[in-house]
């Protein structure tokens, strides 16, 4: 016995002297703790205590020497590997936010033979129960030691999607796919581990969580640290997975994802499709075609719907056309009527209601590519395979709901429309219930336009595609502000009551006055319509439309009736309240006085004085006030279609 | 070939071209074919140095003036580019240098017959090297510092002018003292024996004995290296200076720094007196023994077939003057000088002890244990006793 309490008294003796130095002279604790060691090699913790100063002496290379000496004399210590644990985890985290205590184990680390690193970082993530801190420190083998097991990184990838299902994941966006995507992914690539068939499951992974991230408006992935829990650009990133495992898969087409030019890129992957894919039926060079076809196509979509909702929190919307006046309206047809030349876009067949042409371009190429990978065989099947695999079509829905309104089958889009109430929605429904001929529920819809139309912010300008397309034109997009709107359903109430005009010519009065009203919404285009209505007045012996003091207030309008009333040897021009009340029972110009003549001169001029009052004002005005009699026009006209 | 018609030929030319074809000739008579006329041979290189080279004679041999201020300077850039420009064998590794420039630079700089302001020149040449990193130049100056012994009066010399011309002028943090144990560790090595030699080494100089301080530069400097590299001490053991050596030259046998700067470390408790000075001690005390332990063990782990090297040395461990010292001390009975003797025997045990755990220590056991029983008795001193006698 008494040996050896001598000579744990001499340790101890040696550890005092040593820690008595710490604070005066570190160097002499050092001499000390020195000495110690090497006179008892086999005292762990004399070895361990040595650690301890260094480590809380902050000496990161002293403190690596100890800790290798130790792994290596003794590596079955608990309190060593329960020293381990403690750092392991550290290494995975970001490094910007570590204590001091924890940026030192990071050098520390760091600081160590390599192949002790190789072990440590083996051995605990074997040992971690943490499905996220396992597969960051077998990340973090990886990227330290290239070289280590790929079987590892397999193994890893398999954890990873399982985990996504084990942890019942609500959608592709968490914390395991990311890892697998964006961390996983690149260095299993690089490193030639994946056979074909691993190359398209991760290809498809990657897919599916990045249109998922950038279609679905995604910004913080859960359960991940600041620092990561975000893609700042995703389509770059996409692109450049895919053609980094497009590479490993010897694609031709690859190069197409990095092409910023997107009319060559669209030039090579359709003529791709024409020389190779659809002569030849080859199912691997379709799955190619499909892959880059459909990724450029969704980011042509990410585009189009970008493109739709201009900066100014305003946006656009597809509509249709409104010809006319002199568009004679037809009972509706019983079938459908779809667009025959619905597969090759055509483009003088959309318009824009301003200069904006980024709309029109993404539509068009969205169309193409839409075209090529939904028309033909054999890209079709995968197409639709690989579309329902990614969920692809929940994120284009508006592109699909315009490519429907494109081929003109309206009666579906009805379910498409907006359901919270919106002047989206009800713009919607109006152009809608249009083409489908029921104007009397169009009708209904404009008023409904017309009471949120103040809530708009922006005013917008008018514009001629909306007054007078071009005679190829069957749709535009019309943007969503107080003028273009106000016009769109000015043309339409104009070709209503035109068609009422033309059909029932005896209730004509009130609707050749709304038509003037209306044209001026129109000017200059509204010119004809006026010029047309002159002709009626002048065709009738009294024209009785007292609303015309409140709202014609266009100059030119003012100016047609003054000639009209100085030339007037017919017609009685009954616009004046004030006046009419002069007229004799007997209606005829002749029998008034000069007092008339004055009076209605006067009106005249009074109404000149309007002329600068805003238009638009005037035509909420009047919807305001006439909408009994707009609707009652609007259900005749319905009722004269359908009897 | 005529050895006048070289001379004549050479003279033809004026300063920079007939010192660089000078250097081109001295290269090709020391390392050309040996011929019966080796002797002739260097005569004529030594002729050739004198007066093309450092111009140190005149076409008759008679001495010149000293060369201006801007030619030193110019022929120093010059022999440094010489070297530089010299293509470096494939095999060749950073502690030799190339045997050939060796050779050269044994001529140019030897040890006996030069005249004394070419050691001013070999200062100057090596300081420049230093800062230029002229790798070559450093490593044929530490083979021949070894050669010629690091405490021979050639290197000794050497270490003095550096720390008087060099590190009297660089500040601690120049990356060029940094890296010097990477660049040319021989080199390092050898100078750090040379310059352990010339401090805390009592000379009795008319009776009067007086112990010199290494300037605080040169001790951060040497602390700073050992720590770089636990096996830097050892480098002169584990050169094989036969490649480095034209044929023929035997290789002298190599002497390490530990004995000269542990000499430090002993002494400096009881002679310094900044106390910032000595923490830098107590921090070159631990290096050292560190390096004894580790350093050794790190380098014969990878390197098995090379001999053990010798640390320390029974009979030199403990000086006479440092006994002498120590007794002087203790006669003055206060706190501070006993503390200060306590220090000393802390660290003679301790590194003592070193050299024992690491199989590093000459002599004969007894005769260390008489040695330390003579120094006054401690704990640890004791547990070391007790250890040896085991």
């Amino acid at each position: 016995m008494e040996p050896m309490e001598v000579s744990v008294t001499d340790e101890e003796y040696m550890m005092t002297k040593a820690k008595s130095f710490l604070e005066t002279d570190c160097y002499r604790c050092r001499s000390w703790l020195l000495t110690a060691k090497s006179m008892f090699p086999n005292n762990f913790g004399i070895h361990f205590e040595c650690y301890e100063i260094e480590k809380n002496l902050r000496c990161v290379q002293r403190a690596a020497r100890c800790f290798s000496c130790l792994l290596e004399d003794f590596p079955n210590e608990a309190i060593l590997w329960k020293e381990i644990e403690n750092f392991t985890p550290i290494l995975c985290m970001d490094t910007s936010c570590l204590s001091e205590e924890q940026t030192f184990f990071r050098e520390m680390f760091s600081a160590l033979p390599l192949s002790i690193q190789q072990k440590l970082l083996s051995v605990c993530a074997e040992r971690s129960e943490d499905t996220m801190e396992h597969c960051r420190l077998v990340l973090l083998l990886l990227n330290r030691f290239p070289q280590s097991s790929t079987e590892l990184a397999l193994k890893l990838m398999d954890t990873m999607i399982t985990a996504e299902k084990h942890n019942q994941c609500p959608n592709v966006i968490n914390c395991y796919r990311k890892i697998l995507v964006c961390d996983l992914g690149p260095l299993l690539v690089s490193t030639n581990t994946l056979n074909q068939k691993n190359l398209y499951k991760m290809l498809t992974k990657t897919t599916e969580f990045y249109i998922t991230y950038a279609m679905g408006g995604h910004s913080i992935i859960q359960n991940l640290p600041d620092t990561e829990n975000y893609i700042k650009t995703p389509w770059d990133d996409l692109f450049a997975s895919c053609e980094r495992i497009g590479k490993k898969l010897s694609w031709e087409l690859r190069s197409v994802l990095s092409q910023s030019d997107k009319r060559k890129a669209w030039k090579k992957v359709s003529s791709f499709a024409k020389k190779f894919v659809i002569a030849s039926n080859n199912s691997e060079l379709s799955k190619q075609l499909v892959f880059c076809g459909m990724i450029l196509f969704v980011r042509h979509v990410f585009d189009y719907n970008k493109s739709l909702q201009i900066e100014n929190g305003s946006e656009y919307l597809l509509v249709k056309a409104i010809k006319g006046p002199k568009v004679q309206i037809n009972k509706p047809p019983l079938k459908q009527a779809v667009l025959s030349i619905a597969t090759k876009l055509n483009e003088s067949l959309i318009g824009i209601t301003d200069d904006s042409s980024e709309v029109l371009d993404h539509f068009k190429m969205a169309f193409n590519y839409w075209e090529l990978l939904t028309n033909k065989e054999p890209m079709c099947t995968d197409y639709w395979k690989l579309s329902a695999q990614i969920k692809v079509d929940t994120f284009i829905g508006q592109f699909l709901n315009d490519i429907e309104f494109y081929q003109g089958k309206y009666k579906n889009l009805f379910k498409a429309v907006p359901v919270h109430d919106s002047i989206r929605k009800s713009l919607s429904l109006v152009t809608l219930y249009y083409c489908t001929q029921e104007f009397k529920k169009c009708t209904e819809h404009i008023f409904e336009v017309i009471d949120q139309i103040k809530s708009i912010s922006l005013y917008g300008s008018v514009s001629t595609e909306i007054a007078n397309p071009p005679e190829e034109r069957e749709m535009y997009y019309i943007q969503i502000a107080k003028l273009p709107v106000l016009q769109y359903c000015v043309k339409i109430m104009v070709q209503i009551l035109y068609n009422q005009l033309s059909n029932y010519p005896s209730t004509s009065d009130i609707l050749i006055g709304h038509l003037l009203v209306l044209s001026q919404m129109v000017w200059p285009e509204g010119k004809a319509i006026a010029e047309d209505m002159y002709n009626h007045i002048s065709k009738l012996p009294l024209f009785t439309y007292p609303q015309f003091s409140t709202y014609i207030t266009n100059i030119d309008i003012i100016e047609q009736f003054m000639a009209m009333f100085m030339e007037n040897d017919k017609c009685v021009l009954n616009i004046f309240p004030c006046v009419a009340s002069l007229l004799s029972p007997r209606i005829s110009t002749r029998g008034a006085g000069k007092e008339v003549k004055d009076e209605f001169r006067s009106g005249l001029r009074r109404q000149v004085r309007l002329c600068s009052e805003p238009v638009d004002e005037t035509m909420l005005l009047f919807f305001k006030n006439e909408r009994e009699s707009l609707m009652k026009t609007a259900t005749l006209m319905q009722k004269s279609l359908t009897f | 070939m005529d050895y006048n018609e070289v001379k004549v030929n050479l003279r033809k030319f004026g300063f920079p071209l007939s010192t660089e074809n000078a250097l081109n000739q001295i290269q090709t008579i020391i390392n050309g074919e040996t011929s019966r006329k080796q002797h002739l041979n260097e005569d004529l290189a030594m002729d050739l140095i004198s007066e093309f080279i450092f111009c140190e004679t005149n076409e008759e041999g008679k001495s010149t003036k000293p060369m201006s201020r801007i030619r030193y300077l110019e022929l120093l850039v010059m022999i440094c580019e010489y070297f530089n420009k010299t293509k470096i064998k494939p095999d060749n590794d950073n502690c030799c240098g190339d045997t050939a420039l060796n050779a050269i630079f044994m001529t140019l700089f030897p040890q006996f017959g030069a005249p004394p302001q070419r050691t001013n020149m070999l200062v100057s040449l090596v300081s420049l090297a230093i800062s230029t990193y002229s790798n070559l130049i450093l490593q044929s100056a530490g083979v021949q510092m070894q050669q010629l012994g690091c405490s021979s009066k050639y290197s000794s010399q050497l270490a003095d002018g550096l720390v008087k011309k060099f590190f009297t002028f660089i500040s601690t943090n120049s990356s060029s003292l940094h890296l010097l144990p990477q660049n040319a560790p021989l080199f390092t090595a050898n100078l750090m024996t040379s310059l352990s030699e010339l401090y805390f080494n009592t000379k009795t100089t008319d009776s009067n004995i007086t112990i010199k301080e290494p300037p605080r530069i040169v001790l951060e400097t040497i602390v700073r290296w050992i720590n770089s590299d636990p096996c830097l001490c050892f480098t002169a053991h584990y050169t094989d200076l036969q490649r480095a050596l034209p044929s023929g030259a035997i290789p002298m046998a190599a002497t390490l720094p530990f004995l000269g700067l542990f000499r430090w470390c002993f002494f400096a408790p009881l002679c310094v007196k900044n106390s910032n000075d000595l923490e830098l001690y107590s921090e070159l005390h631990c290096a050292l023994i560190e390096s004894v332990m580790q350093g050794w063990k790190v380098y014969s782990e990878q390197n098995p077939r090379v001999s053990r090297p010798y640390t320390l040395s029974v009979h030199s461990v403990i000086p006479q003057q440092l006994k002498d010292l120590i007794e002087e001390t203790i006669k003055l009975n206060d706190p501070v000088s006993m503390h200060a003797v306590e220090i000393v025997v802390e660290r003679l045990t301790q590194s003592i002890h070193a050299a024992i755990i690491s199989d590093t220590i000459f002599g004969n056991k007894q005769d260390l244990v008489n040695q330390l029983e003579s120094l006054p008795k401690n704990e640890v001193l004791k547990a070391l006793i007790k250890r040896i006698q085991v």
